[in-house]
């Protein structure tokens, strides 16, 4: 049997289960892009029918084809415009059975447009306290019509048989086949809107009456609790947080090692010459800087997309709402904060659930100010180093309490900057928070583990490029430097050199660079952070660690020729112990200096992943270089700040 | 029968749409099921009353009380 549609797009009401019919049209084959020029998903896949590829569009989420926010209007500018590359051959409505009413009004709007309409129905496992009556619909409107179910894909075969049978019905207007008009009437489209929630009550109505005035279900009762709410919310994040922390150093752990070995064992394969080197320390440990946030966003997706599922999310965002108002963002910000102080990256990736966009961007510009997992060895290094281990009233562990104030540091000034871009940014549309709460629901794990692995191939694909660029032209400018000079500052080394080979090793990879290009800006910068009391060995390692925070901790290693790959702390503490001033010899790290690069390291980006998925999902440079050059400065006004305090 | 915003009804108090306040977010109400004459009933609220969440055409919609009081509800 052969038919005519190569194109089937899915369109219905937030919450119908469309998503996991998505799935199981599609599979894994599937891929996620942008809609042009907005960052609303573009999920589209290809399934086979009887030998003949489809292609299935997943469309956002849309209550009517009146568009109140950014995905509306991507579904409306299809729905409007047969010209439009992505409109479909077919469209399948996914109507909820448990919300039967409302919607019916974006299906009644499709079928009033004389577009070629399908529907699906879902949640028919679901006990309801009514029944529709499906065959009074069908007789009714005359349209195809199949019921599915989500959690164990009975109906899929139906419902694939019914697209290749598929002929445009004959039918009547149902309520306005001119509502098109509306576009720009308010009142013309509430009147639109009511006329086709009375419309369905009336012809086909709910066989009984869905009657829960003012009950609310009892464990609803507990997440919404003024106080088990919260108490049940923090311990929901903590648990997540202790995979993320914890758990989630095995498998990245593993995934360094891999890439190390690949590395060195390339090393010796390849002929020695700049190719090898090139891929060998550049093009591999950027890859390896890719995978190694693996793990983190699949554990973080894992639980997010637990919560979206099961309906929890949106009582979180309900109790936290009103909490974050004040600082110019809304309840949706919380979890992806939150989720920032284990790693930025999956949090400005689940920053996306926010569909208001002045919102979402500014939490996605004060995301990375939560102190992140990757700030840790950093922080470890440097408060060992220039705070005193002293106890206050006999108890309390100073460098414990400087370890929490950085914390604390990160999340107030997260909350201020977002009020200051409250006020800075113009928006677009007014904002609001109107929101449906979904049923609660048992997750469906499919669906869970299907939304791990698009976040970490989006990841890993879109932001993954970015960041191996980046991070190869870091390692060329660490690697390569002017031959004159550098030849000079080896051949003193070779001249002098009294020590063992190993030892002899450590100090030309420190030489070198010292004398790379990076060494060379390192020096150059020495006036700029001179007054924050920072030397050109710190200034390397800022520039260096633009990679990545930890970088940091390394790249001193190499430069006090301690060697990187050993995790020596202690020789590292001791040799920037001793170290001194060159021109007056007083030490480089005091409580002033060192506490002035505590702050700096928790306000500066030094993130290139960050910058990268920033880039993603702002579908801009415009922002992520804003975030950079905002963060900076904020870094260095507060390092400037701390060593005037403290000096 | 007395009008009153809907921000104004207590927990598990119920009333119908008198009206909703012309504007940007009507439409949007609109869609989720509050225009007048529909049935509204308050389920729960969250700490210092905002948002609140109320039993609409059969589903759950929050709101802010902001949000709420541009609806007038008779009950």
């Amino acid at each position: 049997m052969s038919f005519s549609i190569k194109k089937i797009a899915l369109v219905g009401n937030p919450n119908t289960g469309k998503s996991s019919l998505f799935n199981w049209l599609t599979g894994l084959n599937q891929k996620v892009g942008n809609f042009p020029g907005v960052t609303v998903d573009r999920k589209s896949g290809t399934m086979l029918l009887n030998g003949q590829s489809v292609e299935v569009i997943d469309f956002p989420g849309t209550y009517s084809f009146f568009a109140k926010s950014e995905e509306e209007k991507v579904v409306q500018d299809v729905l409007r415009n047969r010209a439009h590359p992505d409109f479909p051959d077919l469209f399948i409505v996914v109507m909820d059975k448990t919300q039967w009413v409302r919607n019916f009004v974006l299906f009644s709007q499709l079928y009033d447009a004389g577009l070629p309409v399908l529907v699906a129905i879902t949640m028919g496992d679901r006990q309801v306290p009514f029944e529709v009556d499906i065959d009074e619909f069908q007789k009714k409107l005359n349209v195809p019509l199949v019921s599915i179910n989500g959690r164990t894909g009975e109906g899929v075969e139906d419902l694939k048989s019914a697209v290749m049978s598929f002929e445009e019905p004959e039918r009547k207007v149902i309520v306005d086949d001119q509502f098109i008009h509306l576009l720009h009437d308010e009142a013309g489209q509430i009147a639109d809107t009511k006329a086709r929630y009375l419309w369905i009550q009336q012809h086909v109505p709910k066989k009984s009456r869905f009657n829960s005035k003012g009950k609310v279900n009892a464990l609803d009762r507990w997440l919404v609790h003024p106080v088990w709410g919260y108490v049940i919310f923090l311990s929901i994040l903590l648990v997540i947080f202790q995979f993320i922390f914890r758990f989630s150093t095995i498998p990245m752990d593993w995934i360094d090692g891999g890439f190390t070995h690949l590395a060195t064992w390339l090393q010796g394969a390849l002929p020695a010459g700049i190719l090898s080197d090139l891929i060998t320390q550049g093009l591999i440990p950027g890859i390896g800087g890719v995978c190694v946030f693996i793990p983190q966003i699949a554990f973080l997706f894992f639980f997010l997309s637990i919560l979206e599922e099961t309906g929890y999310m949106s009582r979180a965002v309900f109790i936290m709402d009103r909490l974050v108002r004040p600082f110019g963002l809304n309840g949706k910000s919380v979890v992806p904060l939150m989720s920032s102080v284990a790693c930025a990256i999956p949090g400005v990736m689940s920053a996306r659930t926010i569909s208001q966009g002045k919102d979402r961007l500014i939490t996605i510009l004060v995301a990375p100010l939560m102190s992140c997992s990757a700030r840790i060895p950093v922080y470890t290094l440097l408060i060992a180093l220039v705070i005193p281990q002293e106890y206050w009233l006999g108890w309390i562990d100073l460098q414990g309490m400087v370890l929490l104030g950085l914390y604390l540091l990160g999340l107030v000034t997260a909350l201020l900057v977002a009020l200051v871009a409250k006020w800075l940014l113009k928006t677009v549309q007014p904002g609001f928070m109107v929101m449906e709460i979904p049923a609660l629901q048992p997750p469906l794990w499919r669906q869970v583990f299907l939304t791990m692995w698009e976040k970490v191939r989006v990841f890993v694909v879109d932001a993954g490029k970015v960041i191996v660029a980046l991070s190869m032209i870091i390692w060329a400018l660490a690697t390569f430097g002017p031959s004159e000079r550098r030849a000079l500052a080896v051949q003193r080394v070779e001249q002098t050199w009294q020590g063992s080979d190993d030892e002899k090793e450590k100090v030309l990879a420190a030489v070198n660079l010292e004398n790379s290009y990076i060494g060379i800006m390192g020096k150059g910068i020495e006036p700029i952070i001179a007054p924050l009391g920072f030397d050109w060995k710190i200034g390397i390692s800022i520039i260096t660690s633009f990679a990545a925070r930890e970088v940091f901790v390394g790249s001193l290693a190499t430069i006090y020729a301690i060697g990187d790959d050993e995790e020596d702390n202690d020789r590292l503490m001791d040799k920037m112990k001793k170290d001194v001033r060159w021109d007056d010899g007083t030490p480089v790290y005091t409580l002033a200096s060192g506490s002035a690069l505590l702050v700096f390291y928790a306000f500066a980006m030094q993130c290139l992943a960050t910058f990268a998925v920033v880039h993603r999902e702002t579908q801009s440079w415009r922002w992520p270089i804003f975030q950079l050059v905002y963060m900076g400065l904020l870094a260095y006004l507060g390092a400037w700040i701390t060593f005037i305090l403290l000096a | 029968m007395e009008k009153k915003l809907l921000s104004k009804l207590k927990i598990g108090e119920h009333g119908v749409i008198g009206a909703v306040k012309g504007g940007f977010l009507a439409p949007k109400l609109a869609d989720l099921g509050l225009f007048e004459g529909s049935d509204v009933a308050i389920l729960y609220m969250a700490p210092l009353g905002d948002p609140l969440a109320v039993e609409v055409q059969g589903t759950v919609v929050s709101l802010r009380r902001e949000e709420a009081d541009w609806i007038t509800v008779e009950a």
